[in-house]
């Protein structure tokens, strides 16, 4: 019977200093399962290395090695660090907390950033990986299968990976909601402040066609324009600069609005109405409140982005809730599907050795008695295989029926083996599997 | 030309088929308004192209009893091409290059366009007999200017619903449904297009009109019926809505809004061809 285990320490429990020297890189990594694979030739690895998280799940049988203090040591000698460097910042889970971890995990939803989709394709490395490494098998092939399957659903049925969490992010959304291409774009700064550069170098990555930069110091505009590979343009023909741009970042300190409605009513008859963003982050304002009202004119202010970024972390919270739900769904289906998967060979052995039993005692007593004719063998037969049958029902059932959020599948299951004396080296489907197909569980669902 | 033929029982019970399965399909892709889920994504596809396959199928039944291929004949097999070809569009963008929510603004228009088939088509079979040149371009270019203005009105209304959302600084809920720009750049697509074969088919109708005088079935006062007029009033909206070269001002919201009118107009012309006396 295999047990599952992760061994690790993330954001949450180590500091970046102790992540830093427990990292993995490629090579490093390749040389840590193979090394680990030799030492303990029955287990399965794979070890999961980024910036925020260490991990190594194992697969390995119930009472087999590597146990938690192995892997420990293991882990330490790996990176050539002392146990009490990092051994009080691990953390370990087992069994059906491994498949909740490992779900949450590629889910992101154990990650620093709510709804980021790097983890998945770090998760997927990790697997390519083992496997390349071969230490994979029919425990670890379908988990992680499951794992990036899962981790799809949660981003394509909730809206946790709706990045909005800042107010630059905020504008990006927003912007992208009323422009569909940049590259015919151009997008002009007012003011060459820390937050003009911080939403400059976010609408920089629009890729807009043309980047300008509006100050009234010229060296500063011409500093943040030559950062993002824009141009800085003089204050004094700001009007004409205003026509010719379609996203406007404002952020100076000027204490009256330098965008009044006048202005801007011709500003939009230059332009041919064609719509235009303005972003105004000053406080106090830059841009008129009345300028909003003028058709094909989007205005935000400082509060409506951060109103905006509100509401979409309450939205989060709901998109928690429901990538939780989903992710133990999967977990309780994963898990029913390999109890599914591993009781199903020991039982069948279990009958077979019992019947066999019974045969072998039955042919015993009719050698010895006489004249037991063919119509009373298959009377006796027939007894026999009542009698186990019977006999094994109720355990079987209490054993198919068995909770498995009471105690360890791989715990009754090997209680069984032990107790009946029972040999599943060669019956565990996909035991030999290398490339997962036969152990996916998405394939059982269908 | 070819002898009116009104639609038998399976055409009707096929085509009445394919206004079940957009509506079903329609009310799938609205649930994943509440649930966003990609099998209710696929169920509601699947719908739309079986319900293509049914009123394909009806269409082709039709045409092959008329002995007839060119579906501009009368009102049943006309309004059934129109709206596969409606369907057919909206499918096709949505593979291509999806806008979210499209189908939920064009389907809608493709089963007004079945349930009218359905209805007028049993009212007045054999409605055209295209036996001249410019009959024939007359027919296919109304028609094809009726498809396109519903695209244009469909994506007029997303692009007021979308424009509303981002004033209203709206921008936690339903997903997105594609960016003004792209929205404004498809509808002037549609009434472009509509309004060139809209034109096609006001001139051709007026060449036929001087050619055969008062026998046309618009009769000696054809200058005020309802159909001459209200074909007109169509142009001039669709005009004003394509004229923002000209005055740009007529633009995002305004020009959503006629195409909106425009449509509505158009379809009114429908109505008044198929109903009103000296309609037609």
């Amino acid at each position: 019977m295999q047990r599952l285990i992760v061994l690790g320490l993330n954001h949450t429990t180590a500091s970046l200093d102790l992540r830093e020297k427990l990292v993995f890189t490629p090579p490093q990594r390749h040389e840590a399962l193979t090394g680990l694979r030799q030492k303990f030739t029955d287990c399965e690895a794979v070890l999961l290395s980024t910036c925020n998280r260490v991990e190594l799940y194992v697969a390995r049988q119930t009472h087999g090695h590597p146990k938690q203090q192995e892997l420990v040591e293991f882990l330490g000698q790996s990176r050539g660090l002392k146990l009490h460097e990092f051994q009080s910042n691990l953390y370990e889970k087992s069994e059906r907390d491994v498949i909740t971890h490992l779900f949450s995990v590629a889910s992101s939803l154990d990650s620093m950033v709510l709804g980021e989709t790097q983890i998945l394709g770090q998760v997927r490395e990790a697997y390519d990986a083992a496997r390349e490494a071969g230490t994979t098998g029919p425990m670890l092939h379908p988990l992680f299968q499951r794992a990036t399957a899962v981790a799809k659903q949660v981003m394509t049925q909730t809206s946790l990976g709706e990045g909005r969490t800042s107010v630059a992010t905020v504008a990006i959304e927003y912007a992208r909601r009323i422009f569909d291409v940049f590259s015919d774009k151009t997008v002009l700064s007012i003011g060459a402040g820390k937050m003009s550069r911080l939403m400059l170098a976010n609408m920089a990555a629009l890729k807009p066609g043309k980047l300008l930069v509006c100050n009234r110091n010229p060296t500063k505009a011409d500093a943040l324009a030559r950062e993002f590979g824009g141009s800085a343009v003089p204050m004094e023909n700001l009007a004409e600069y205003l026509a010719a741009s379609d996203i406007v970042v404002s952020g100076t300190g000027s204490t009256q609005p330098i965008i009044t409605r006048s202005l801007f009513e011709s500003v939009m008859r230059k332009r041919r109405y064609r719509p235009v963003f303005l972003i105004d982050i000053a406080v106090p304002r830059d841009v008129a409140a009345d300028v909003a009202k003028i058709e094909n004119v989007y205005l935000y202010n400082m509060d409506d982005l951060q109103q905006a970024v509100m509401a979409t972390r309450s939205q989060r919270s709901a998109a928690v809730e429901a990538a939780n739900e989903i992710v133990d769904r999967e977990v309780r289906e994963f898990v029913a599907w390999n109890r599914a998967r591993m009781m199903g060979p020991l039982i069948d052995q279990l009958y077979q050795k019992s019947h066999a039993v019974a045969r072998e005692e039955l042919d015993r007593i009719i050698g010895k008695l006489s004249n037991v004719s063919p119509q009373d063998q298959r009377q006796l037969e027939d007894l026999t295989r009542r009698i186990v049958n019977k006999l094994l029902h109720d355990p079987v059932q209490a054993l198919r029926g068995s909770d498995p959020d009471h105690a360890a599948m791989s715990q009754y299951l090997h209680a069984v083996q032990q107790l009946f004396r029972l040999n599943l080296e060669d019956q565990i489907p996909g035991k030999t599997a290398t490339d997962g197909a036969d152990g996916d569980p998405s394939a059982h669902k269908a | 030309m070819t002898a009116p033929m009104p639609p038998n029982a399976g055409q009707f019970a096929l085509l009445w088929g394919a206004v079940a399965l957009l509506l079903i399909g329609g009310g799938i892709s609205l649930a994943r308004l509440w649930k966003p889920n990609n099998t209710l994504r696929l169920t509601a596809k699947s719908m739309a192209y079986f319900a293509i396959c049914l009123a394909l199928s009806a269409l082709i039944w039709h045409a092959w009893n008329r002995r007839s291929w060119l579906p501009i004949e009368d009102n049943f097999e006309a309004l059934l091409a129109l709206a596969v070809a409606l369907v057919g569009f909206t499918l096709y963008v949505q593979r291509a290059r999806p806008i979210p929510g499209l189908d939920w603004f064009l389907m809608p228009i493709a089963v007004l366009m079945l349930a009218a088939a359905g209805l007028f088509g049993e009212i007045k079979p054999g409605a055209y007999q295209p036996n001249e040149l410019w009959r024939l371009a007359h027919r296919m270019s109304t028609f094809g200017g009726v498809a396109a203005f519903g695209v244009a009105a469909g994506v007029g209304t997303m692009y007021l619903i979308a424009s509303a959302k981002l004033r209203r600084k709206n921008l936690v809920g339903a997903s997105p449904m594609g960016s003004l720009e792209r929205l404004e750049n498809l509808a002037d697509w549609a009434l472009s297009f509509g309004f060139a074969l809209l034109t096609v088919g006001i001139v051709t109708g007026l060449i036929e009109i001087l050619e055969r005088g008062s026998k046309t079935e618009l009769g000696p006062h054809w200058m005020t019926s309802p159909k001459v007029i209200l074909a007109f009033t169509v142009w001039v909206v669709y005009a004003i809505a394509l004229h923002t070269p000209i005055t740009p001002a007529v633009r995002g919201r305004k020009s959503a809004m006629l195409s909106i009118v425009g449509f509505v107009l158009i379809f009114a012309t429908m109505l008044a061809v198929l109903y009103m006396p000296g309609g037609r």
